[in-house]
């Protein structure tokens, strides 16, 4: 049925939860693109076939009607002038036929919208999801699962990339303006703000040795330590070390 | 109300002295440049409100001290606290408080220089105290982040909002327009009729594509200094603003108070 697929798009777009995303719907697309091409495609031969009917009529009935031949353009609309009260009956006829052709015309074109609008929901809603999952990635769009990546068109990986991009062309600006000669930690988490200096963390992935205020630490998987929070900080914002007892 | 009869006298008064000196105020705000507007030093008239709140028996002695210490020089991190709970509550993007940032961060700078001289102990509350500040300044930035990806478009075509937005700001809403628009076009919307490629376009019905804050969204706000008499959209009579009274209203009502410094959102 008409404007079917938009819908199913639209309701694929709902169905995005925080922590999970469809596979990129491509077929769906672009079936509906192809039904809004071919909508549009109906429309330019039903203005035609309108524009020859009313100068046809316009011919016949020669002071009957005042259709301006150039009413039906782009705006399908419903203004059948009110004195078309056809004298025969092949020109009430006519008329009937003009417009039906009006009302699906206008049918159509709203279909046109709705289509444009389904799909622009559809990828707005996936560009949302993808920004704040860069966010609780501190920006890294090569940290972004496989499990998900896969899940999502090349274009869209093209937009986490470009996203990550401008973001942090964004941060370095800030803190050249700000604060020169020292960071913001962009990477610590944005939500909730820092209550102690030291955490206590397990590591939950191998992450290699790293360098402290105090000296290096091995964080080995599955090993407890007791840091500053800022050093450690953007590892526990993408998951490789759990805080313990948080406060 | 009762309360208020005893002292309307005084009030009247008050509200006096006090439209002479928002008429100053404005002339003051509109004299300096917007980027530029210094926290609204206590004037003459919240002086005498906290007299007035001073002399009334029944309020309690905690507010007195609030109002008190409220009417103190605001510092630079009081400044940035309220805008960054004002920007948080409030449906459009406020000014950029650009001088606070600045100031707050040279402090920072000057804090941790001290941190390396201090022995460990007083270095780490320094730290502590620099770290918090930081989040503020990174969760003030970021929310303005997110209600400029909301409405970028927007944002960007109206002067208005243009001049709240840092130069920083302005670029990342600029390139954001952009790279949305990158992304649909070449996801679908270049594979649409011609006629259907625009993403500015009004429809018939009055409905736009391009997203506005809802400035009629409902907030809550605390008065700093005392209106008076302010007339609501919605009600009949004028109602009594005061100091510390707490008010749920259409953002739009308030607007002009906000931007003035004499309500805050909550």
């Amino acid at each position: 049925m008409l404007g079917d697929e938009a819908f199913r798009l639209a309701k694929e777009a709902k169905d995005i939860a925080a922590d999970h995303i469809p596979a990129y719907n491509e077929e769906q697309v672009r079936l509906v693109t192809q039904e809004t091409r071919y909508l549009w495609t109906r429309i330019e031969e039903m203005i035609a076939s309108l524009n020859t009917a009313v100068a046809n009529q316009q011919r016949s009935g020669s002071s009957q009607t005042q259709l301006g031949s150039s009413q039906p353009h782009g705006t399908p609309g419903q203004q059948q002038p009110s004195q078309s009260q056809a004298a025969n009956t092949q020109q009430s006829a006519a008329q009937a036929e003009i417009e039906n052709t009006n009302a699906q015309t206008a049918l159509y074109f709203l279909t046109l919208n709705r289509n444009k609008r389904c799909l622009l929901a559809y990828h707005h809603r996936r560009a949302q999801f993808l920004r704040s999952l860069l966010w609780t990635l501190h920006l890294a769009s090569s940290m972004i699962p496989a499990s998900l990546s896969l899940r999502l068109s090349p274009e869209e990986q093209n937009y986490a990339r470009d996203y990550a991009r401008l973001n942090s062309n964004y941060r370095d600006a800030v803190e050249n303006q700000l604060c020169p000669s020292d960071s913001l930690n962009w990477a610590a988490d944005g939500e909730l703000p820092p209550r102690d200096l030291f955490i206590e963390v397990r590591v939950v992935k191998d992450c290699g040795e790293i360098v402290t205020e105090n000296g290096v630490v091995n964080l080995q998987a599955g090993t407890q330590h007791y840091l500053h929070r800022s050093d450690v900080e953007h590892l526990v914002t993408i998951g490789y070390l759990e805080h313990i007892n948080p406060s | 109300m009762d309360t208020q009869d005893s002292f309307t006298g005084a009030l009247d008064s008050n509200l006096g002295l006090y439209d002479g000196d928002s008429t100053n105020l404005e002339a003051r705000l509109a004299a300096s440049d917007s980027m530029d507007v210094e926290p609204q030093t206590p004037s003459t008239s919240v002086r005498i409100h906290t007299t007035f709140g001073a002399d009334e028996a029944e309020e309690p002695a905690l507010d007195q001290e609030e109002d008190e210490e409220e009417d103190m020089d605001e510092d630079d991190l009081s400044l940035l606290v309220r805008a960054w709970v004002n920007e948080r509550s409030s449906p459009e993007i406020l000014e950029y408080e650009g001088a606070t940032l600045e100031n707050l961060m040279e402090l920072v700078d000057f804090q941790t220089q001290k941190m390396a001289t201090q022995q460990a102990t007083l270095a780490n509350i320094l730290k502590m105290d620099v770290d918090r500040v930081k989040y503020l300044v990174r969760s003030y930035l970021r929310t303005r982040l997110a209600k400029i990806e909301e409405h970028a478009r927007h944002y960007i075509k109206d002067t208005m909002y243009r001049e709240r937005l840092s130069q920083n700001e302005l670029e990342y809403a600029k390139g954001y327009v952009e790279l949305e628009e990158r992304h649909v076009r070449r996801s679908f919307l270049d594979q649409l009729p011609p006629h259907l490629r625009g993403l500015e376009d009004v429809a018939a019905e009055g409905l736009e594509m391009v997203s506005k804050p809802d400035l009629d969204a409902a907030v809550f706000c605390r008065v700093r200094t005392t209106v008076g008499e302010f007339q609501f959209e919605a009600s009949e009579a004028p109602i009594v603003m005061r100091r510390n009274n707490i008010f749920i209203t259409r953002y739009s009502i308030i607007r002009n108070l906000l931007e003035d410094g004499k309500v805050e959102l909550i």
